[in-house]
């Protein structure tokens, strides 16, 4: 039997962002169970601010969500996740070709820009900056022909994909960001329909604390911090083309570049207004709210760096006072909202 | 260039996970025992795998240490390396520390049955920022290996391929909601003893049941007493003795007398595993097996507290 024979009863669904619009589709590939996107986010402890500039990289890494979001969602739900990494390709390659031929749907970490098939769907070309972290879902080999078959979030049919490309980028050379290094995930489901209300309290809880435990500095509400401080300086402290470049990355990262919008907030505000039936917890409409009206202030600052990305002196750098008031409101809402969450996920329990 | 700090956890045979996180932590100027680590990981499990080899039976989870950090939100890179080479970039390691683990599987074989003993695990540190990250690498499995032999020999799990891990925690002060991951920790330790596993054959309670089948079989009964043997030493009555102490602490933090009934049942249960374990030499498989559904209802009806309570 081949690969493709194994997994036609995989079906691919589209979403908003890479990595929940892809477990969201195992939850229901593995168990038969629909769960939002925004449930997965949540469930996740997605909610969070990356602001980190890694050695050797000319890009800032901006965006509105954390990290180990495969972790928390397994461990939120009591599944095993299976990672693996390697630097020796051929060794990653005979792993996943093994999950592949027992029947596996695996979720891999690939560089987003080293896909051939994300060419103009992205906002950073791959001689710029490669980077790693994007997430996909790749259900099949095909041996005669030597490919596979992956599934990404923003596209509604699947992706054929040569061994070479599936290689090229889940090891690419001179990926300085978030180097994939061969990563994959494998979930183990168990037969049983996940409990997703425990679940999603599990996720309440760990959202304000993973807030407050920074990642020495880059994570969470010291680097919101950073950034709003940062991001007004940036034509004077990078140089013209790295401004230029990171004003425009980061007016992507923090709308349209998967983030069901607004940096993440659209998302985790749907996520609480679920929480709110489910756990029977009303109040969660309240930081609902803000998460909504934070979501369109991020828009605001998306789109602003847009306009800078063509002109330095325009958009967000047109009226420091204003882009000023911008971020300080965004800031007030950010403690405003991950304070409401906390105190009342205190209140409802685990 | 300075040396490596190596510490190793002090290991307490089938609790390591809890003792190292505990360590941890402890280096970091928290205390957090290793008994509340051993019940906020849901350390206490059952798996029976079952294969063409044998069979392997476990008491407590393997996914432990991970889970540990996910309780603590403290945010973790997991590096499984795999391959024969141990090379690795190790930029992520240098001056953040990372636990590696170092899997005693080997213990406890009878003929292709295994009582798996859970992994043990090293602090490593690494030394100065600025070094040469592979350099780094090097003397850090160097510096163990004088321990044991070659840098080959760095301790790998068994497997397709062999395999080293890091647990790299970036984090050092961590923020976690006392009673919250208390009230949840309990919760999902009820719901991982009664699912299945897609992967491990049978899992929790379920595991018991199975492991008492096949020890009143003809065909796997006088080896799976064999497998009996160690539970009760490896484990101080198979980890649920340290169960019992979380839940003491539990019933006190949160309040809940129905915890201390529980964690009598779960010292009644760390009772019978270590007598069960000091008479496998003699007892017959049949009785052997009573043994075992009797550990199950006692449990079962601990479990059960244990939902009542969160």
């Amino acid at each position: 039997m081949t690969g493709s024979q194994m997994n036609t009863t995989f079906l691919h669904a589209r979403g908003v962002h890479c990595a929940t619009a892809a477990m969201r589709n195992i939850v229901r590939h593995s168990t038969g169970t629909s769960v939002s996107e925004a449930a997965v986010f949540g469930i996740s402890s997605g909610l969070n601010f990356m602001y980190r500039r890694f050695p050797g990289a000319r890009l800032i890494c901006t965006n509105g969500r954390g990290t180990d979001l495969e972790l928390n969602f397994a461990d939120a739900l009591g599944i095993e996740l299976e990672t693996s990494v390697s630097l020796d390709d051929d060794v990653a390659w005979e792993l996943l070709k093994a999950q592949l031929l027992d029947g596996q749907v695996v979720m891999l970490d690939v560089a987003a820009n080293a896909l051939p098939y994300f060419v103009g769907g992205v906002s950073v070309d791959a001689d710029e900056a490669l980077f790693g972290g994007h997430r996909l879902l790749v259900s099949t080999f095909e041996a005669k022909s030597g490919t596979v078959m992956v599934h990404d979030y923003a596209w509604e049919a699947p992706q054929q994909l040569s061994l070479d490309a599936l290689r090229h980028a889940r090891n690419p050379v001179n990926c300085a960001m978030s180097p994939p290094q061969n990563r994959s995930y494998l979930f183990h489901f168990a037969g049983e329909r996940p409990d997703l209300a425990l679940a999603m309290r599990a996720g309440l809880l760990r959202a304000a604390p993973l807030m407050r435990n920074s990642i020495k500095g880059a994570s969470g509400l010291p680097a919101l911090d950073r950034f709003c401080r940062q991001v007004l300086r940036w034509p004077v402290v990078l140089s013209e083309a790295d401004a230029y470049l990171n004003t425009r990355v980061t007016g992507y990262m923090l709308d349209k570049g998967g983030t069901g919008g607004g940096a993440f907030r659209n998302l985790y505000s749907r996520f609480l207004r679920e929480c709110c039936e489910t756990l029977d917890a009303p109040e969660l409409l309240i930081p609902a709210q803000v998460y909504r009206e934070l979501s369109l202030l991020w828009v605001e600052v998306a789109n602003l760096l847009l306009e800078a990305s063509k002109d330095l002196s325009a958009g967000l750098y047109r009226s420091r006072r204003q882009s000023e008031a911008l971020l300080n409101e965004i800031w007030r809402k950010e403690n405003e909202g991950i304070c409401s969450v906390e105190s009342i996920s205190a209140r409802i329990g685990a | 260039m300075s040396t490596p700090v190596i510490t190793q956890a002090q290991v307490q045979h089938g609790s390591s996970a809890s003792e190292a996180l505990s360590a941890w932590r402890r280096r970091n100027n928290e205390n957090v025992s290793a008994d509340l680590l051993f019940g906020l990981t849901r350390s206490a499990w059952y798996a029976l795998e079952v294969d063409a080899t044998g069979a392997r039976f476990l008491t407590t989870h393997p996914a432990a240490l991970e889970r540990g950090f996910v309780a603590l939100n403290v945010p973790m890179e997991t590096f499984h390396w795999w391959g024969s080479e141990l090379t690795a970039d190790t930029r992520y390691l240098l001056g953040e520390g990372a636990m590696v683990e170092v899997p005693k599987n080997a213990a406890g074989t009878h003929g292709g049955y295994r009582f798996l003993g859970a992994a043990e695990y090293l602090w490593l540190e690494g030394p100065e920022r600025e070094q040469d990250p592979d350099h780094a690498l090097e003397t850090l499995a160097g510096t163990y290996i004088t321990k044991c032999g070659r840098p080959a020999d760095l301790p790998r799990s068994e497997g397709p391929a062999t395999r080293c891990s890091f647990y790299v925690p970036y984090v050092k002060s961590a923020v976690w909601d006392r009673k919250g991951t208390l009230r949840l920790a309990l919760q999902q330790q009820m719901q991982q003893m009664i699912q299945t596993s897609n992967r491990r054959g049978a899992v929790g309670l379920a595991a018991l049941t199975k492991l008492a089948e096949m020890l009143v079989s003809e065909e796997h009964g006088e080896r799976c007493r064999q497998l009996l043997l160690p539970a009760g030493h490896c484990n101080e009555g198979c980890g649920r003795n340290r169960m019992a102490s979380f839940l003491c602490k539990a019933a006190e933090e949160l309040g809940a007398v129905t915890l201390t009934r529980a964690a009598g049942l779960f010292n009644e249960v760390a009772s019978l595993w270590e007598e069960l374990h000091a008479l496998a030499l003699v007892l017959q498989p049949r009785d052997a097996a009573k043994y075992v559904l009797t550990i199950q209802a006692r449990e079962t009806e601990a479990l059960k507290m244990l939902t009542e309570a969160a």
